[in-house]
Parts: structure tokens; C-alpha cells; sequence
């Protein structure tokens, strides 16, 4: 009977010590897969915040080429820290859905240069008049510039 | 039972430090993902700091043009001398030249970017060439040609081509005359139509000067006496923009052959006559150096039938110190220098 006893004892110890264990590797495994999962979304979101921040772009002017087709070209310059490819052009607030071919968006633009982007405005251009160009990278940064059509 | 006792004591030291151990190990990982995002947004605020400084940078460049945009012998080619005011270096990408000029023919304008690479320390001054196929300026349509020119930290840097300033920039104006010169003046100059323009014939003469300087809003003019033959070239330099009205001396006789200036010679010709009259003739010169060119000899090509030897009286150059848009603005007095060019 004491024997038993004793043997009940060690069983008792060791199912403590199994329950510790497991509990520990449960305990353990999911505050690494959540510090892991935390990690990679903050690296995420720093990463693309610190991307987007070094983000510096600007449009230096626009061309109305075919006044019938509303062909406009842009030139677009990268004087950010890194390089940036267009996402979304839009104008006066209407988005873009028409390109040129080789319309230059999506396209890396390096940086330190210039590139040309031809798109064809989804509004009607009238000469004399100025339009609000907005253009949006991959990253989500925008930038506008107002164009106003010579008298031609 | 003491066997018994000393083993289960043993195994719940053991259980403890296993559970020790992991209770460790969690905040070992806790621990880590503070470092790891401390450092992380340490390294994005780096980055912002960075852009932040870089901005700064950015509204500190600060570039100076000296002086306006000057051909260079060619229609395809400018000159512009630029000052870094900033003070950080200034790294030139690229050049952009604007052509305004199809417009007028109702076409689109161009646009044209050239690849440059040059560094502006702080306060250095450096000159440029911009090339474009041609650059083809008129006094009358300002501002045909904008050139940019575009820095790597993204500042556009504008002037015009041609750069003529408005009325009330005008400045004391130096006038640097090389070639002999004497005191002289012919009066007969005036008869054709110009003696509107002259009070009591007390007209200044000049001694022998190679430089002077016109006060802004006065006039004076420059008689280049051809009835000697001369054939050699002559130094005009205009520090600032000029007008200068070109008197013909014969009535038949156009002021461009009388005096031809070597920069940009079909800018020039283009604008003569724009108030009319065969002899009397204005035209806007950009602040430059100028050759002049006295008889046929010195531009046969563009003459043809000019000859010094029948020039009575000569050409004189009335330089206006100031934009002036109407005749009638140059009163009845206007001093003179007159200035008698010889060989």
C-alpha cells in the first residue's frame, strides 16, 4: 500500500510536470508565433512607411500632343531616395483608364530622372483652362500639379 | 518513503525550472520584439529624420543667374552663368528647354530634358551650355523659351530666353567702347526726320573714352561716323538690356548696313523697322558684347550694295537707357555723345 502510494506520487509528479511542460510549449509557441506575426507586420509597415517617406517625385510640365485625342504627355522627376513606379493618374479628380502604348506607367523611374508618361485624359482638355494632375505611386504617394493649357 | 521524498522533491525543483525556464523563454521573445520594433522605428525615425533634413536641404538651394541667356554664334546654343547662393552643393541633373515657339503656329509646345551632371559648390559661379536644336527669339512674343534647370534634390530653377526685363529694372548702364574714337559730331544726322528729337544742336562731344556709364532713364547716343572709310570691327558692351534706335544716315539706306552685330545677326535684323521709316529703327539687344562691323567690306554677304565711300554722314547708335514704348517719351532734349568712328 505504501508502495502504491509512493508510485501514485511519482505518477502525480510526472503528469504535473507533463502538464508544465506542454503548457509551456503552448505558452511559449504562441507568444513567438504572435511576436513573429507582430514583427512582420510592424517590419511591413515600417518598411513601407519608411519607402513611401523616402519617396520624393514631382510632375515639371505637361504637353497636350494630339488635341483631338486628348493625347497628354507628362514628365514626371524621381528626386526621391529610391525609385518609384505610377500607379494611378488622375485629373480633376477622374481617374485614368486609358494609356498610350509605352505609356511609361508602372515603369521604373529611377532615381535622379526624368521619364515621360503618356496617358490619354479621361476628361475633355479645353485650351485657356487648367486642370488639377494627380498622380499616385505603388506606395500610396501622391502628387498634383496644375496645368494650364496654352492657347493653341 | 525518505527515497521516495527526495525524488519527488527533485522532480518538482525540475518542474519549476522547466516552467521557470519557460516563463523565460516568453519573455526572451517579448524581449526580442522590443528590440526588434525599437529598433525598427528607431531606424523609420532615422529615415523620416533623413527625408526631413533632406527637405530642408531641398528649400535651401538657392541658384543665381548672372546674366540672361547668351547665344553662342549659333541659333542652337546658350550660354547661362549660374551662382550657387545656397548654401549646401548643388548638383545639376538635368537642363529643360520649354519652346513656346509652335504655339504661335498653334502647335503644341515642346518640351525637351537634356542629362547634365555638374556640382555647384557653395558660392561658385559656373556657366552652362544648353543645346537645343534652335533657339529662334523675338523681341515682340516674350519669353519663347523657358529654361529650366532641374537639381537632384528636385528644385526647378527657371529663366527666359530671351530675357528682357521690365521697364523699371532698368540700372545705371556701362557701355564699354573699344576701337578709336574722337570727339565728334555731325549734325546732319538729324535732318532725316530726327530733329524733333534734338534741342538747339548742344550736343555733348565726347573725348576720347573707351567706357561710360548712362544713368538709368537718360539717353545718349553714339554717332559711328562711316563718311571715312573704316573697316574694322568695333566693341559694344551692353550691361544690361538695351534699346537702341539705329539712325541711317541715308535715306534709302537701311540701318543694318550700317552696322551689323556679329551675336544672334538675324535676331537683330529681324526686329528692324519696327516703328517704320527706312532710317529709323529700334531694336532690344540682350546686355552682351557685341561686334560692330562698319562697311560692306566686314559683311559683303548681308550688304551687297552698301558702300562706305558713299556714306555721307555715317550711323549713330542712340542708346536708351530704359524700355521706352513710345516715341514721343524721348522728349526734346537728349544729350549726346557723339562719337566719331575712324580707323
Amino acid at each position: 500500500m505504501r508502495k502504491r502510494k509512493g508510485i501514485s506520487e511519482i505518477i502525480s509528479v510526472m503528469i504535473v510536470l507533463l502538464i508544465v511542460s506542454i503548457t509551456g510549449v503552448i505558452l511559449y509557441n504562441f507568444s513567438l508565433e504572435t511576436t513573429s506575426a507582430q514583427q512582420d507586420s510592424l517590419k511591413y509597415e515600417l518598411d513601407q512607411g519608411t519607402a513611401a517617406a523616402q519617396e520624393r517625385y514631382r510632375i515639371l510640365g505637361a504637353i497636350w500632343i494630339d488635341q483631338k485625342e486628348f493625347n497628354i504627355t507628362l514628365t514626371v522627376l524621381n528626386f526621391g531616395m529610391i525609385d518609384i513606379r505610377l500607379d494611378e493618374i488622375y485629373i480633376d479628380g477622374v481617374r485614368t483608364d486609358y494609356y498610350l502604348i509605352n505609356n511609361g506607367v508602372g515603369d521604373k523611374i529611377d532615381v535622379a530622372s526624368l521619364k515621360n508618361i503618356r496617358i490619354i485624359s479621361p476628361i475633355n482638355i479645353l485650351k485657356n483652362n487648367s486642370y488639377n494632375i494627380m498622380i499616385v505611386t505603388e506606395r500610396g504617394v501622391s502628387s498634383a500639379y496644375l496645368w494650364k493649357v496654352p492657347e493653341i | 518513503m525518505r527515497i521516495y521524498g527526495k525524488s519527488l522533491r527533485y522532480r518538482k525543483a525540475v518542474g519549476s525550472i522547466i516552467g521557470g525556464t519557460f516563463i523565460l523563454l516568453i519573455l526572451l521573445s517579448g524581449y526580442a520584439f522590443y528590440v526588434f520594433s525599437n529598433r525598427a522605428i528607431n531606424a523609420h525615425q532615422q529615415v523620416l529624420s533623413e527625408m526631413s533634413n533632406y527637405d530642408v536641404d531641398r528649400s535651401q538651394e538657392s541658384i543665381e543667374f548672372n546674366g540672361p541667356p547668351l547665344p553662342q554664334g549659333n541659333n542652337a546654343t546658350l550660354t547661362i552663368a549660374l551662382k550657387n547662393n545656397g548654401p549646401k552643393s548643388i548638383k545639376l541633373i538635368s537642363y529643360g528647354v520649354i519652346d513656346k515657339t509652335p504655339v504661335k503656329n498653334k502647335s503644341p509646345e515642346i518640351h525637351n530634358y537634356t542629362k547634365m551632371n555638374l556640382i555647384l559648390a557653395p558660392a561658385e559661379e559656373q556657366k552652362i551650355t544648353i543645346i537645343y536644336h534652335t533657339f529662334n527669339p523675338e523681341v515682340d512674343d516674350l519669353f519663347l523659351y523657358k529654361i529650366q534647370i532641374i537639381t537632384e534634390r528636385g528644385n526647378i530653377f527657371e529663366t527666359k530666353f530671351p530675357d528682357i526685363p521690365k521697364e523699371d529694372t532698368a540700372k545705371d548702364m556701362a557701355l564699354d567702347i573699344i576701337g578709336r574714337v574722337i570727339g565728334y559730331f555731325v549734325p546732319h544726322y538729324f535732318t532725316f526726320g530726327w530733329t524733333e528729337y534734338v534741342e538747339n544742336k548742344t550736343y555733348q562731344l565726347s573725348n576720347w573714352t573707351n567706357s561710360f556709364t548712362i544713368p538709368k532713364s537718360e539717353k545718349k547716343g553714339i554717332i559711328f561716323r562711316l563718311n571715312v572709310t573704316y573697316y574694322g570691327p568695333g566693341v559694344l558692351t551692353l550691361s544690361e538690356y538695351t534699346e537702341i534706335f539705329f539712325i541711317g544716315s541715308q535715306g534709302s539706306d537701311k540701318p543694318e548696313n550700317f552696322i551689323i552685330f556679329d551675336v544672334n545677326k538675324k535676331y537683330n535684323n529681324e526686329k528692324f523697322g519696327k516703328y517704320g521709316g527706312s532710317n529709323i529703327q529700334v531694336c532690344g539687344f540682350r546686355n552682351a558684347t557685341y561686334t560692330l562691323y562698319f562697311g560692306s567690306n566686314d559683311f559683303p554677304s548681308l550688304i551687297g550694295s552698301f558702300s562706305p565711300s558713299s556714306g555721307r554722314y555715317g550711323t549713330t547708335i542712340l542708346i536708351l537707357n530704359d524700355k521706352i514704348n513710345d516715341k514721343r517719351t524721348y522728349g526734346q532734349s537728349i544729350p549726346f555723345f557723339a562719337i566719331e568712328v575712324i580707323k
